[in-house]
């Protein structure tokens, strides 16, 4: 009856509501047999869609609404597989061509040259033909029929026809059927789709608004005049196109045409291929590599070369099942690329002797041997007993992922290098669709239906980061906000906001994930610029790319590798040698001891408050332990509730130690002995969730491959839920009760949460012991580095600057004469970077630090403002003085500032440079003689907070220590309180956390002059004080004190902004005596960075 | 008002609008009465009521 052939998806981005797979269900349930999706300029959602509907036996038409050069549409459906790489050609071309990346357009002349395979609809109201016909008249638009009909011939090109009820939908489709018949060009009716039902109109008003960046009100123009933009069924689309059957027949032809093509089965993509210098098969090739390294690492009659042995054969064995052995190879060449690049950037530095690794492995590739040969990996898989059936096994579907670490630099040059090695047609980035959330949603929506701006901010700032549908819920625990969720407009926005809860908002660039082709990749997924310069991108995501069974090859930048390539290379300035973190010693009780107090602040991946909490009572002491630590705090293990019973068996299997006895970790079950005793019997690695299901239920290699697939997709909750009928089937068969099969299932399920494998937690967990051991040997170094590499991390610069003291490295301010551009070592110091501070930025620091080692150090405030390149603003001349940059001319800071204004004229006259006022003789001012006094401590706290975004010297809170609520007690204080003892803390506000693992708790972690302070807020007393907790810097605190095994808390039962006595805080009669009120104030204008809801 | 035969419906179409103040739901025909008067009439969707458009 009728085929729907233009159709788009919540893909079109702000001009579709539905999620292709919503689309696919309401066809399906309509009764059609088939369905196109014809987004925007894109194939986004295009393979997601495909699989939905295979799925439910719906016929998947690719396809996609293409913008021509004049702004007019055309639609575009893939007929063959010819088709289909023409269309993915000339959306990329839409892309690519154009300057402006946002507004992708094509020109006709291409779509002309290239169509074989491709049928041609001609558009919707603002098509191809009406658009013609509605600017130029009847006549040019038949000449124009006329040569589509002479170009791409009467079969492959279509008058669409569109009947939404729209004003002029009559005349024209009646203008367009006339025009087609005249040319002989067939009709063919459509429905121009923009939501699964007639409700989402409201959404995509809403969208098509936000998209025009204006109000509902104010986009009256662009959005669609009624709410037929919905997919209808098949009937109610044939009883308006009565008058023109031929209209209709020709969506059933079109799609039966359409079926010869499937994305799911016919895209034809191939890895690069392996391309030896003699003829040598790659499998022999492979194995012989693996045999010269097995050698090395495994020399005869070592303690693991049997074991070895037995696991490369294996593993060999199954890549030539797979026939994996090219993969690997190329693999190989890519880490040899690697090498060259790494040896390139760091020639002519002294870390370049230093041995370090151009990169390492992580993720479930650590666990092969054949990676460790090849380089891929640095983690001795047999001596850390990593199970290979997570990366590798005799039933997997899909190519395994082998994911590279890099330093920052390193990687940027590496990827490149390789499409420069592979090719532009070739390669690209793997995409990634942020979705709308919460704040997002809030202030999108919120804007459109013209909500006062002040009070959108307010929900978004108090509001949790959560799923945007949850709105409804939260608004009413907002104070202010109470009724609001039925009063007009904001009800509107719960609405929208529910609807909008998950849509993809834009295209943006996954962290790492390429993808390379031996065919053109521009011939499977169309490509287009990323946001980062020389960027491209493809546009599936990683679900979509695993879909097409495309290898994604990881490159990531990990910001810690950076550091130690830098830490290492100041140690090498130091001491002449760079050390070799692959030979230092792993089990230096010095550096476990400085972890198990909990002293990790700037470790890898063990300085969150959490792990600071947990490696207190779990004390890990050896490589072993720090893996399974850095594996525990995570979402998989927290929700499957491994982390108490972890904790509290490491502390009974201390105790049985110290005892002199064994201790036994009590099992689920005995069948979990094997796959769950190195963790105490409980699931930290996602390894283990397949060990598990295997040995309780178990479950084939093939089960065991399926789940390990369902955990790393999209709704995979969902999926791990769908395995329980087989799971129980399984323990059943084994004599497992029931209750013990469902608490272990609940484990299993846990793990849609994100969660490590075995090998990634073992090559994280060195490079967390490589770390405290850096700074636990070269402090002023590490910190250095540490500073260098920011934002990464847990915490601000201002919370890494007090531990930095606290480690007895001086942070030093930024000296005109001294300082770098980026921080330096000074004996055991670090001083500040020019770049850092705000105004300056790191170009002009280059620039001032180059012409101070031209031509001397800068003799005065007049010298600097002569010499100093104009790029340096007078804001940036003020900004160095104000923290102190200048002070080594011998004035004050007042007298510094003073002297700007002498040799600078106001701002208000001067553009982004600085105008120089007759200066070019070196001559002294008249009244640079003039003397001040020195800016108080207070302000120069401020300044340096204002400034550098952190304080290098002091705390805020000396400064108002007198002046504090009556019985606070400082954090040293704390471990000599008795447990259960009511307390008041105050502090500034370091980090602030509610899990969502967590159940409403929240997390506050403050800091005084003394360290830092854990508060645990309850969900009840959250909701009461939620605006405090959120929003301020300075909080004071009054609760219970809790102590366990090393760990202390406070237990909130009330927190306010900090609030000073009134007898002494409207400061003294001194008037340069610094106020507290006024102080604090000041500081809530400038407050100090604090990680917050991470 | 006089009640007239309609002669041709010329076009019709609808509008749906401000659904975030009063909503407004309408469906409009364009059409020629017998006796050749030409008019355009609306049906508010919300309430049932027709109306004449003015010209």
């Amino acid at each position: 009856m009728y085929i729907e052939l233009h159709c788009h998806s919540a893909f079109s981005f702000l001009d579709g509501t539905a999620q292709p797979d919503q689309l696919a269900l309401a066809a399906k349930g309509l009764g059609y047999p088939a369905l196109a999706l014809t987004d925007n300029n894109g194939l986004y959602g295009s393979m997601i869609f495909a699989q939905a509907a295979r799925q439910i036996e719906l016929q998947p038409i690719t396809g996609a609404d293409v913008t021509l050069l004049d702004g007019s549409h055309v639609t575009l459906l893939a007929e063959t597989p010819t088709g289909y790489a023409n269309l993915a050609r000339l959306i990329t071309e839409a892309h690519l061509g154009r300057e402006n990346r946002h507004d992708p357009r094509l020109d006709f002349a291409s779509l002309e040259a290239r169509h074989e395979g491709l049928i041609i609809l001609s558009g919707c109201r603002r098509g191809l033909l009406p658009t013609i016909l509605e600017r130029e008249g009847p006549r040019a638009a038949q000449r124009f029929a006329h040569r589509c009909r002479t170009v791409f011939g009467a079969r492959n090109f279509f008058v669409e026809l569109q009947r939404n009820e729209a004003f002029g939908d009559r005349y024209r489709t009646r203008l367009l059927g006339e025009l087609a018949d005249a040319v002989g060009l067939s009709v063919v009716a459509t429905g121009d789709v923009h939501y699964h039902r007639e409700s989402g109109h409201r959404l995509h008003d809403a969208l098509v608004s936000i998209k025009h960046r204006t109000t509902l009100d104010g986009s009256h123009g662009e959005r669609k005049p009624n709410s037929d933009f919905y997919l209808k069924s098949p009937k109610a689309v044939a009883e308006r196109f009565r008058d023109r059957p031929d209209a209709l027949a020709n969506t059933i032809a079109i799609a039966e045409r359409c079926a010869s093509f499937d994305l799911t089965q016919d895209l034809g993509y191939t890895f690069p291929d392996f391309r030896g210098t003699d003829p040598t098969p790659a499998p022999q090739v492979l194995a012989e590599l693996c045999r010269s390294k097995l050698d090395e690492l495994y020399p005869l009659g070592s303690q693991y070369r049997d074991e070895a042995e037995r696991r490369l054969d294996e593993e060999l064995r199954l890549v030539e099942h797979h026939n994996l052995s090219g993969f690997f190879l190329v693999y190989n060449d890519l880490f040899d690329l690697a090498r060259e690049v790494a040896a390139a950037v760091r020639a002519g530095t002294r870390r370049a002797r230093s041995g370090l690794l151009p990169g390492r492995g992580r993720g479930s590739s650590v666990s092969s041997i054949i990676c460790y040969f090849l380089g891929l990996s640095h983690i001795d898989p047999i001596a850390n007993h990593l199970f290979i059936g997570r990366f590798l096994n005799e039933t997997m579907a899909s190519v395994p992922d082998i994911d590279l670490d890099f330093p920052r630099e390193i990687r940027k040059e590496l990827m490149r290098r390789v499409y420069k090695r592979y090719g532009d047609e070739h390669t690209g980035l793997v995409c990634t669709f942020p979705t709308y959330r919460l704040r997002s949603a809030v202030r999108e929506l919120g804007k459109v239906l013209d909500l006062p701006a002040g009070e959108l901010e307010q929900v978004a700032k108090l509001a949790e980061h959560r799923s945007a549908g949850a709105l409804r819920e939260e608004l009413p625990k907002l104070p202010g906000f109470e009724g609001r969720i039925d009063a007009p407009l904001w009800r509107d926005l719960c609405d929208l906001a529910e609807e909008i809860a998950g849509l993809p908002r834009h295209i943006s660039q996954h962290v790492g994930g390429m993808i390379i082709s031996s065919r053109p990749l521009v011939e499977l997924v169309p490509l287009e610029r990323a946001a980062m310069e020389d960027r491209v991108v493809c546009q599936w995501d990683k679900d979509s790319c695993d879909d097409a069974r495309f290898i994604k090859i990881d490159f990531l930048a990990l910001g810690m590798l950076s550091l130690v390539e830098e830490c290492v290379e100041l140690i090498a300035i130091r001491e002449g040698t760079p050390p070799d973190l692959s030979r230092i010693d792993f089990e230096d009780d010095a550096v476990y001891d400085q972890i198990c107090s909990g002293d990790t602040v700037g470790l890898f991946q063990i300085e969150s408050r959490a792990q600071i909490q947990m490696v207190r009572r779990t004390r890990p002491r050896n490589l072993e332990d720090l893996a399974m630590e850095v594996a525990i705090v995570r979402p998989g293990p927290i929700v499957g509730g491994a982390v108490n019973p972890f904790v509290r068996r490491r502390e009974d299997q201390r105790h049985a130690r110290e005892r002199g006895e064994v201790y036994e970790p009590p099992l689920d079950h005995p069948l979990l002995k094997e796959a769950l005793s190195e963790t105490l019997g409980v699931i930290i690695y996602q390894d283990q969730v397949l060990q598990v299901c295997q040995s309780l239920a178990g479950f084939s290699a093939g089960q065991a491959e399926a789940l390990r697939r369902a955990m790393s997709r999209r709704r995979s909750r969902e999926l791990l839920e769908g395995f329980w009928d087989e799971f129980r089937a399984g323990t059943r068969a084994n004599g497992v009760r029931d209750a013990v099969a469902e608490r272990v299932f609940e484990q299993v399920t846990a793990f849609s949460e994100f969660g490590f494998p075995k090998s990634h937690a073992a090559a994280f967990g060195l490079l967390a012991y490589q770390s405290a051991w850096l700074r636990h040997n070269y402090p002023a170094e590490y910190y250095t580095a540490l500073f260098n590499n920011q934002p990464m991390g847990f915490y601000s610069l201002d919370a890494l600057g007090r531990d930095a003291k606290r480690h007895g490295i001086d942070v030093k301010l930024p000296d005109i004469n001294a300082s770098d551009v980026y921080c330096t070592v000074e004996g055991q110091s670090l001083r500040v970077g020019l770049g850092f501070i705000r105004g300056v930025g790191w170009d002009v620091a280059e620039a001032v630090v180059v012409e101070r080692e031209r031509h001397g150090p800068f003799r005065s405030l007049g010298d600097l403002v002569r010499r100093a390149p104009p790029r340096l603003a007078r804001d940036g001349i003020e900004n160095i003085a104000w923290v102190g940059g200048c002070d080594t001319f011998g004035l004050t800071r007042r007298e510094l500032l003073w002297q700007v204004g002498l040799w600078l004229p106001p701002k208000t006259e001067q553009s982004t440079q600085r105008v120089r006022r007759q200066l070019e003789l070196p001559l002294p001012h008249p009244y640079e003689g003039v003397r001040f006094g020195d800016v108080a401590a207070d302000e120069r706290l401020v300044a340096e907070y204002q400034m550098l975004g952190f304080a290098a010297n002091g705390h805020p809170l000396s400064l108002i220590e007198e002046s504090l609520p009556p019985g606070v007690v400082r954090s040293a204080t704390l471990p000599n309180l008795e447990a259960g003892a009511r307390i008041e803390v105050a502090g500034l506000v370091v980090a602030r956390q509610r899990p969502q693992t967590a159940r409403g708790f929240v997390f506050i972690l403050m800091e005084d002059e003394d360290g830092m302070i854990n508060a645990v807020v309850r969900p009840d007393v959250y909701e009461r004080d939620r605006v405090a907790i959120r929003g301020e810097s300075f909080l004071w605190v009054r609760g219970k004190l809790a102590k366990d095994d090393g760990t202390i808390n406070v237990i909130a039962d009330q927190v306010r902004p900090l609030k000073l006595r009134r007898s002494v805080s409207a400061g003294s009669a001194n008037r340069s005596a610094p106020s507290p009120y006024k102080f604090l104030k000041q500081l809530r204008r400038n407050p100090p960075a604090a990680k917050s809801w991470s | 008002m006089e009640r007239t035969a309609v002669d041709v419906v010329i076009d019709s179409w609808r509008i749906n609008d401000e659904w975030w103040r009063n909503p407004v739901s309408r469906r409009y025909l364009d059409i020629v009465l017998e006796g050749g008067g030409h008019v355009v009439v609306f049906q508010d969707l919300v309430t049932g009521d027709w109306y004449l458009q003015k010209p």
